[in-house]
């Protein structure tokens, strides 16, 4: 983070007559917005892929449009497919959980959810619920073991067994692609990189250890990447045409990142993405609000 | 030191003043906790982090006091050591090697005829190693794989509560823009962790005290935030050092992201953990006052001996002499600075100091094997004297008074 920081400080420094800034979706966070603020540019250029949502844009973080200025372009992924970018295709997949990880996810998830209708929290609160539900945590016995149990069954569905079962089919089945991994935490990460030996990626690899990654995935030493958030933005893998999410619960941002990981255009070779989610569970919920919330885009 | 999220929680507003939930020391409930980390963390020893941090989240269970349950465990954590496992090849290279292989799956495939076991087992062989030991190897080099060597320090219950309490206001002193010390007395020690930490300061003589006034982290004139943070929190035991000492600083609270003031003063219940240095830095120090009690001391002579009362301001620096030579009836002040066997590099920014102070009343009394050239101390306005082994109390008396004569004329 103070690595990114400063490097958005350098390239203010760069840009002191243009301010264009890349990866725009970071600026509303505090330190970010204030390096904007600072910037002494007088014309200034903003790109992301994933324009901050209204409430993202509050409670003491910074709005884009007082840094920026107004969006003056957009420009949909659909429009762009066949012609700049690849063709892609996503494809759900489902897997089940064991039934030992039934039981446990169905209580963990009773004791989660009845809190949260009991304290009617999204209606009382908004899109900042979950915060709300982290504070009273830490006074009320009842939210501390909502939260707790939000936090167990979160982990359980991050490392399910039929997410490892389904993606040891998928790099059989896959057998001459270069592949993507995103797993939704870093222990998963390292479990993945460990069954399979396979390299990983995640924010504690060193800048050194990354490049030798990346660079033998280029040039085909290494087939099969798995990372924990840290590929899903700003750096090109362009081998890459399969991409294995094995998450479901990060949201939209991320999701329309990790396509643009796969997505940039070779030939004419269509890109596959796989999300894998565990079914009858809040993942497939969080899938489904977020096709839906695309469409209506 | 105690990342935000442990600390905001025990942070308080009342109007623009912020103050911090300390824990009482005392309390029998937080003493059992403290007890029980303790335990849990000598338990640990010779584990992995991992398992230190597992057996911390069943600790903490449904507690909803958690936040300072992680915070005493931060604490605990900090003081620690930890070791990098040993392993047959750098694990970097382990990686690589193995990886060179994947992916690999439990049984053969057509273009994988090499099973997980059987890479493993290989390389293990070729390294003269175990496959188990292989398998812990490959990531040795995360925190999580390193192990808990010792303990770092040696706790007790209260011990750890008061570190706590003492990093709880350091976390605040984090968020920093400005800070104001008002010191009236016991001060030696604050001049040098001062300079220790290399803080950034101003100090102003009052009648009764000093004033120092210190740039924080986020003071828009420090450019290294989160170096100069943390020096500039650690900093914070060196005060409570002093006798009579109120502090007040700028924060931007955290809590509310607006400026904020938080106090505090001798009265603290925080507790310095830095050692207080002796009344003398050398022995050579110690025997000139007691020589001189013994010769001049109390009733007999005109002149009271202190002991590092007086600063010099040198903007940027101070300079405290070791003793100060008050005279009885006409409180007129020699200051003198004993120069021992010093580093040659030491040596040097102290002549420079005593040339900046341009002090006529500044006496040097300095020990000649320290070959310090005589002309290195030719241009100083006071005065010198050398001496062999220690220096002779009746020659320097005689400097003193004919100092002070020249200074009243």
């Amino acid at each position: 983070m103070e690595r990114q920081r400063r490097y958005v400080f350098r390239r203010l420094l760069i840009y002191a007559v243009d301010y264009s800034e890349d990866e725009v979706h970071h600026l509303p966070a505090p330190s970010w917005g204030e390096a904007a603020l600072m910037a002494p540019a007088p014309l200034r250029l903003g790109l992301t892929a994933t324009y901050p949502e209204a409430h993202e844009q509050t409670n003491g973080r910074w709005r884009v449009d007082e840094l920026i200025g107004p969006i003056v372009y957009t420009k949909r992924v659909e429009d762009l497919v066949g012609q700049q970018l690849a063709n892609y295709r996503t494809q759900r997949l489902r897997v089940d959980l064991s039934p030992a990880e039934r039981a446990r996810y169905d209580a963990d998830h009773a004791t989660y959810i009845n809190f949260v209708r009991q304290r009617e929290l999204p209606r009382r609160y908004g899109p900042g619920w979950l915060m709300e539900l982290m504070r009273l945590s830490s006074s009320d016995a009842q939210a501390r073991r909502a939260f707790l149990a939000r936090q167990r069954l979160l982990r359980l569905l991050a490392s399910c067994e039929g997410k490892f079962a389904l993606l040891d089919e998928l790099l059989r089945e896959y057998v001459t692609e270069r592949i993507l991994v995103f797993t939704e935490q870093n222990a998963m990460a390292y479990e993945v990189a460990r069954r399979h030996l396979i390299p990983a990626i995640t924010h504690e690899t060193s800048a050194a250890e990354r490049k030798e990654i990346l660079d033998g995935f280029q040039e085909g030493r290494y087939r099969v990447v798995v990372t924990s958030r840290v590929l899903n933005e700003g750096i090109d893998v362009p081998e890459a045409k399969v991409a294995i999410v094995l998450g479901g619960t990060s949201g939209a941002r991320e999701y329309i990142q990790r396509l643009g990981r796969v997505l940039r255009k070779i030939e004419n070779k269509e890109a596959i993405l796989f999300e894998v989610i565990a079914r009858k569970t809040l993942e497939e919920g969080r899938a489904q609000r977020r096709r839906r919330k695309q469409e209506v885009d | 030191m105690l990342t935000g999220e442990l600390v905001k929680p025990r942070l308080r507003m009342l109007g623009s003043q912020l103050f911090i939930d300390l824990l009482d020391i005392h309390d029998a409930c937080w003493l059992q906790t403290a007890g029980d980390l303790i335990a849990l963390l000598q338990g640990h020893i010779g584990q992995p982090q991992t398992a230190w941090e597992a057996a911390l989240e069943a600790y903490e269970g449904e507690r909803v006091d958690y936040v300072v349950v992680r915070g005493l465990a931060k604490v605990l954590s900090d003081a620690a050591n930890f070791a990098p496992l040993e392993t047959p090849l750098p694990p970097k290279q382990i990686r690589e090697r193995l990886f060179s292989y994947g992916p690999v799956f439990s049984n053969a495939q057509l273009f994988q005829q090499q099973t997980r076991h059987d890479v493993m087992q290989a390389l293990a062989q070729e390294l003269g190693s175990s496959a188990e030991h292989l398998e812990a190897s490959l990531f040795a080099d995360r925190f999580a794989s390193a192990i808990l060597s010792d303990a770092g320090h040696d706790w007790t219950p209260e011990g750890l509560l008061a570190r706590y309490n003492l990093e709880l206001a350091r976390g605040v002193l984090y968020w920093a823009s400005h800070m104001r010390i008002e010191v009236h007395g016991g001060y030696k020690d604050l001049w040098k962790y001062l300079k220790f930490f290399k803080l950034m300061f101003w100090i102003q003589e009052q009648e009764d005290g000093y004033v120092v006034d210190l740039d924080g982290p986020i003071s828009p004139f420090v450019s290294a935030t989160t170096r100069y943070g943390r020096q500039f929190a650690a900093f914070l035991p060196a005060l409570m050092l002093c006798e009579r000492w109120q502090m007040v600083a700028r924060v931007r609270s955290p809590q509310i992201g607006s400026m904020a003031t938080y106090r505090l003063d001798a009265s603290s219940a925080l507790q310095s953990h830095f050692k207080q240095s002796g009344p003398f830095d050398s022995r050579l120090e110690a025997d000139f006052a007691r020589e001189f009690e013994e010769k001049f001391g109390s009733k007999r002579g005109q002149w009271i001996l202190t002991r590092e009362d007086e600063v010099l301001n040198l903007g940027d620096t101070v300079m405290i002499p070791d003793f100060a030579l008050t005279h009885k009836r006409t409180g007129q002040r020699i200051l003198i600075e004993l120069v021992g066997f010093w580093h040659p590099d030491y040596l040097r920014r102290k002549v420079e100091k005593v040339r900046a102070a341009q002090r006529r009343d500044l006496l040097l009394l300095v020990y000649e094997g320290v070959n310090l050239a005589a002309e290195a101390l030719q241009d100083v306005p006071g005065e010198v004297i050398y001496f062999k082994q220690k220096p002779v109390l009746k020659e320097v008396m005689g400097v003193v008074e004919t100092m002070a004569e020249r200074i009243a004329k």
